[in-house]
Formats: structure tokens, sequence, C-alpha cells
């Protein structure tokens, strides 16, 4: 298949968009949750976070 | 900073006066008026609006377009301005972000309303085309939603811990949720210098969101054949509307919170000088793309762009067309260059006009170019006449958004105490060595 | 793979809109009634449209165009659906899958030609037409979009019935099988395989009289026009 076969299948076929939109915003969240665990693991001074398996904001 | 002055910052959080008390209570009339017919329409379907056949979209999207473009305002001034280092926008930046994050969820609200099934929703996510410029706005609205979110969440968490610290005389519910909320917020050095990587790079990443958003709400129209709306310009033409119609709002913001929160010496005359010279660009900008436009569609003389054309110029539309103008350009310009210098309440007053104006901007791109589509014929053009029902839901949307701008100030420092404490400048600068 | 395609006469049509009627009784389309009607509401899968009149007493004319849906090779519409609910199927219709609509109604604003409608209300008939419903047609509820199927319900049980002969469709039985056509006074109306060359539609088609609307957007849109004009 060529590049824009696969593009226009990508682009038309129901439920690819749904998808798309699905794992963009869920990536997002994921994206935002991690990075306000590690701003707030700013304020541990000693073991490292694989070490320390407890409530996430601790 | 000045104890006093974080005082006076926290102040407001600590006591309701019963004037605000009554402005919640008729905000919140209003929104479960707006709900409660919603819930007429809901039973009734859309025939309740004013909309018909070919006038299929109406009010409910200018609201849409609307909200969303009020929304850029906030991240322009937190964001873009952050990007080119102009520091002056600081004491604005939670206020104006603050009108991001609770004007998105009224424009994608907007869009929800104007479903005919909207029960079937999910839809979207199981069955979702690509291809469509629906598709385009649901993923980048909703994903400017989410980091709006988090972007003002997270410039708010070190005085959500402030708040849990200072206040202690507040009611237990209030402390709770500044506990809860601060998720443990320990003031260390290394979480500050964290936190302004973070902001610095959301920054990056908002600006660009901003770009695609406003224009891919264009292409809900752009990328129709339809006279009117098949321009190139559209996308641009969008986004400099959004960006003035914001900044006119964040104006009037800052007068109002600088009134009702004594902030006489945090937001000068100098920040709303700065203002005043930035909408006076953007008063041109867009003066630039409505000649533009309409210039080339005059040169051309079309068939049917023409009847789109003067249906805005001199025809049914003509009236909102040249108030629209008047509101959106020559009034505010007017301001601007002399009363403006000196006057807050003329700048509050430009702002609002803007606001005004910009709203029947929108109108006047949605509307007349659906009262005469392309195929032309007596029984294919159109008229719309907006019915209560919008009118009613529309108002219920502006005191949906005054309310939790308004509960958000209640309980929340609206000017950032942090980012002006001496201790943490200390800390960021030795970051920057 | 044929590909269905309508040619109206503009020359034999008279104007008298018993396609539009036949139209609406065959598919159960919605009656908006006068005062929805007065509103723009009505719905017209099928409608008659007629041009500016022009020339002097009594030199007069006026075109009368019926206008179904065009079942365009290239449809703006489908382009737009967010979910899919209006689709081109691979013999050249622009179908609609009523369960799926949410109602944007991004497609009847794509649409140049204006053959889309709205259903703003739930469907009603005037008393006693409720009796006379057509089964092979759903009903559409309220808030979902319609339009002219080129009666794809009589396409499917022609198909059926002639593979249950074992044989191929005949262009004879094609050429009045949508309602429009059917019910024409003025036999004005032809509808049949535009890819079978030696259909009365093709032969129609290819004749220097023939000519489709908005040509010029690309569309290519499957009902073609004669006018002597």
């Amino acid at each position: 298949m060529t590049v824009g076969e696969i593009l226009e299948k990508i682009f038309t076929t129901p439920g690819i968009g749904g998808i798309i939109a699905v794992v963009v915003l869920s990536s997002a969240v994921a994206i935002y949750v991690g990075l306000t665990r590690w701003i707030l693991q700013g304020g541990r001074e000693e073991a490292p976070p694989w070490e320390r398996m407890g409530w996430p904001f601790e | 900073m000045a104890q006093d002055e974080e005082t006076l910052l926290l102040s407001p959080l600590t006591r309701t006066s019963r004037g605000f008390g009554i402005f919640i209570a008729l905000l919140v009339a209003v929104v479960l008026v707006g709900a409660a017919i919603y819930g007429y329409q809901w039973a009734n379907g859309l025939s309740v609006t004013g909309m018909n056949r070919p006038v299929y979209m109406g009010i409910y999207i200018v609201n849409f377009v609307f909200f969303i473009g009020l929304a850029h305002s906030g991240t322009f001034i937190s964001a873009i301005l952050r990007l080119v280092g102009a520091d002056w926008r600081k004491p604005l930046a939670r206020a104006a972000e603050a009108i991001t994050v609770f004007s998105v969820p009224f424009g994608a609200g907007s869009i929800l309303i104007d479903l005919g099934r909207l029960d079937r929703m999910f839809n979207i996510f199981v069955h979702g085309r690509f291809e469509s410029p629906l598709l385009w706005d649901v993923v980048s609205v909703s994903l400017y939603l989410l980091s709006s979110i988090a972007f003002f969440y997270l410039s708010l968490l070190p005085d959500i811990a402030r708040c849990r610290d200072r206040l202690i005389d507040v009611p237990r519910w209030q402390h709770q949720m500044y506990r809860v909320l601060s998720l443990g917020w320990k003031d260390h050095p290394e979480q500050y210098r964290r936190l302004e990587k973070v902001l610095a790079a959301m920054a990056v990443f908002m600006s660009m969101l901003v770009i695609i958003v406003h224009t891919v709400v264009s292409w809900v129209f752009g990328m129709t054949v339809q006279p009117g709306w098949h321009t190139a310009i559209l996308g641009p033409f969008f986004l400099v509307g959004a960006v003035f119609s914001g900044s006119g709002a964040v104006v009037v913001t800052m007068a109002v919170l600088r009134r009702i929160f004594h902030l006489e010496d945090v937001l000068t005359l100098k920040h709303f000088d700065y203002m005043r010279k930035l909408l006076i660009a953007l008063t041109l900008v867009w003066l630039y793309f409505m000649v533009a436009e309409y210039l080339t569609t005059f040169y051309g003389q079309e068939v049917e762009e023409m009847l789109v054309f003067w249906q805005k110029f001199t025809g049914t539309y003509a009236i909102p067309f040249w108030v629209m103008f008047t509101l959106c350009f020559a009034v505010p310009l007017a301001i601007f260059l002399t009363r403006g210098k000196r006057s807050i309440g003329w700048m509050v007053a430009a702002g609002l006009i803007i606001n005004v104006g910009m709203w029947l901007e929108r109108y006047i791109v949605v509307v007349p170019t659906l009262t005469r589509p392309r195929l032309l014929s007596e029984l294919t053009m159109g008229n719309y006449t907006p019915t209560w029902v919008e009118g009613v839901i529309t108002a219920a949307c502006f005191a949906g958004l005054l309310l939790l701008y308004a509960l958000f100030t209640r309980f929340f420092p609206i000017i950032p105490i942090w980012e002006r404490s001496e201790e943490v400048e200390a800390y960021l600068h030795e970051m920057e060595e | 793979m044929p590909k269905w395609g309508m040619v109206i006469d503009l020359d034999k049509c008279t104007g008298c809109q018993a396609c539009s009627m036949a139209c609406r009784v065959e598919n159960n389309v919605s009656f908006a009634g006068p005062e929805q009607a007065e509103i723009g509401r009505a719905m017209f899968w099928q409608e008659v449209l007629d041009t500016e009149m022009h020339g002097h007493y009594p030199f007069l004319e006026t075109q009368f165009v019926p206008r179904p849906c065009m079942h365009c090779e290239h449809p703006p519409c489908v382009k737009v659906c967010p979910v899919g609910a209006t689709f081109q199927t691979e013999d050249g219709l622009v179908a609609m899958d009523y369960e799926l609509c949410i109602g944007c109604r991004m497609c009847t604003i794509a649409c140049p030609y204006a053959v889309r409608y709205f259903n703003w209300l739930a469907p009603r008939f005037p008393t006693p037409l409720e009796q006379a419903l057509n089964p092979d047609v759903p009903v559409r509820p309220r808030g979902v979009v319609e339009k002219c199927t080129f009666c794809i319900h009589r396409l499917r049980a022609a198909q059926d019935r002639a593979e249950k002969e074992g044989r191929t469709l005949r262009d004879a039985e094609m050429v009045n099988l949508p309602a429009c056509n059917q019910v024409c006074p003025a036999a004005a109306r032809y509808f049949g395989d535009l890819e079978d060359p030696e259909s009365t539609v093709s032969r129609l088609a290819r004749s220097p009289r023939a000519f489709a609307l908005l040509e010029e957007l690309g569309t290519e849109p499957k009902v073609h026009y004669l006018t002597g004009e």
C-alpha cells in the first residue's frame, strides 16, 4: 500500500479517529499527573522514587 | 514581599461580604434557570431554537467560538507573554488564566448543547473519523482544557500551601480543602525549581496549543466550500480575534479585581498602559485582516461570494455588521488613543465594548453565509431569528463563567503570592547559575 | 460494480411536484406543518426548485429544477461526518445510518446543494397518514439528519429479486425504480447504472444537452439534467 492509501485509511476509517482522541487525551492526563508527582517529589531528600511505593503524593 | 501585602492578598479568602453573597446568589439563580430551560430543550428538541434550514447553526455555535476565543487571552497572558519575558504580566497571570480555565468548559458545553443527539455523544470516541473537523475540535479543545487546568493548578499549588499554612481562622472544611489540594507541598527549593521548569515547558506547549485550537475551531467553517467560509485567512483571522477579545476581557478582569480586593498598589496604571498598547496593536491587526478578506472578496466579484458580502454590508445583516465594526475598531481605538491613557474606567469600557463587538463578529461569520448557501434558489435562501431559549442559555453560560470565577476568587488568591516572594526568587536565581 | 445515477429532463418537467409528494409518502418524511414550514423547517427529500422568471410578457420563462440528493462521487458531507453516520456505498450511493447520527449537523452545512434535512421535532404525520407509513423505510427519530437515498430500499429489493432469479438487473426495470421517477407524469426522470454504457441514464448523460449542478466544485454529482437552453 502506498503512503497515501495508508493515510487515507487512517483518516477515513470510523473508529480510528476515536482511538486517536482517546490515546492523545489519556496520554496528556498521564503526563500531567506524572509531572505533578515529579515536582512534588522535589521535596524529598532521601530515597529515589522506586524505593517508595506508598501514597503517590508523599 | 511585605507581610501586609501577603495579608492583603489573602484577606478576601477569610470572609464573605454581603454584596458578594448576593452576587453569587444571583448568578446561581441565572445558572439554574438556564439548566431548567436546557431541560425544556432536551424534552422538545432543537425545534425550540430559531435554527432552521438552511441556517443549521446559530447562537450556540457562536457561543462555542466566542468562549474558546475568550479563553485564549488567558493563555496569551500567562504563557505567551511569559516566553518573551514580559515580567509586567506576572500579577495578572492567574487572573487571566482563570478566564481560560472557566471559559473553555462553556465553549465545549455550547457544542454539546447544540447536538441533536447528545445521548449519542460517545459515538465520537467509538466511531470517530479523523477526517472530520469536529474530531480535530474534540481532540484539540479537550487537550487545551486539560493543559489549562494542569498549568493553572500547578501555578496555584504553592499558594494553596500558603493558604493551608497561614489561614488558620477559616472554617474547618475550607482548611481541609487547602490541605488536600496542596498535595503535601513542602516549600522546598527543589520543588520550586522543578515547578519553574515544568511551567516554562508548558508555556511553550500552551502557546502552540492556542494557535492550533483556534485555527481548528475556525476550520469547522473553513473546510466547507460555502461562500464566505472557504477562505485560507479564516484560521489566522479567528486567532487574532480570539487574542483581541480575550485581551479586552483581561483588562475588565484586572479593573474589577483591583477595585474589589484593593489591589491599587499591585495592579498599577502601568499595567493598564501595557495592556492599552497591546490592544492598540491588536485592533490594528484585526482591521488588517478584515480589509484583506473583504477587499479580496469584493475585487473578485464571484457571484455566490458577493451575495454573502452584500448580506453583511447592506443586506439583512448590515446593522449587526456595522455595529460590530464600530464596537471592534472605531470606538476602542478612539478610547485607547485618548481617554484610555489615564483612565482605568475608560479602559474597562473599551474592554467590554470589544467583547460585545467580537461576539457580534462571530455571529456575522456564522449566520450570513448559512442564509445564502451555494445552490441558490428562493427555497434554499434563509433567515434566522434566535429564540428566547437560546438567549436564556447564553445568559446562563455567561453567568456560569462569572460564578466559577467569583467562587475561585473567594477561596484562592487571585494574585500569585509565591512568584512575588523574595525567597522563591532566590531559589530560582540559583537555578539559573 | 454499478454506479447508480439519475437523469432529469428539464424540458419535459412541468413543475407539478408529483415527484416530491411521492418521495415523502414512500420514505415516511415527516410533516412540518404550516407554522414550522413558515420558519423554514419543512422537509423535502426531493424538492422542486424554481429559477427566477425572465423575459418579458408574454414570453416569460422559468425553469423548474427537481432536486434530489446529488449522490456526489466526491461527497463533501461524508468527509465531515465525525462518526461515519453518512457514508458512500460501493455502488455510489451516499447513505445514512440513523442509529449513529449524533445530530451535529456538520454535513448539513457542508453540502453545497442544501439537500440535507434535520429532524427538529419528533416525526409527525397528519391523521390518517400515520397509518400509511411504508414498512420498508425506517421512521427517523428526532435529532438526526436525513436525505434522499435514491430509494435504496427499492434498489436492494430489486437486486435481491434479480439474484434469486439468477439474472442481472435489466435497465428497463431500473428506469422508474425510485418513487419520484415512478410517478412522474411527464416521464421526465430516468434512473439506472451510469457504469453500463448501454443504459438509458448513461446514454442521456452523454447527450450534449446534459449538465450537472455546481459542476465547478468537483463533487461529480450523479444527478444529470437535460436542457436545450
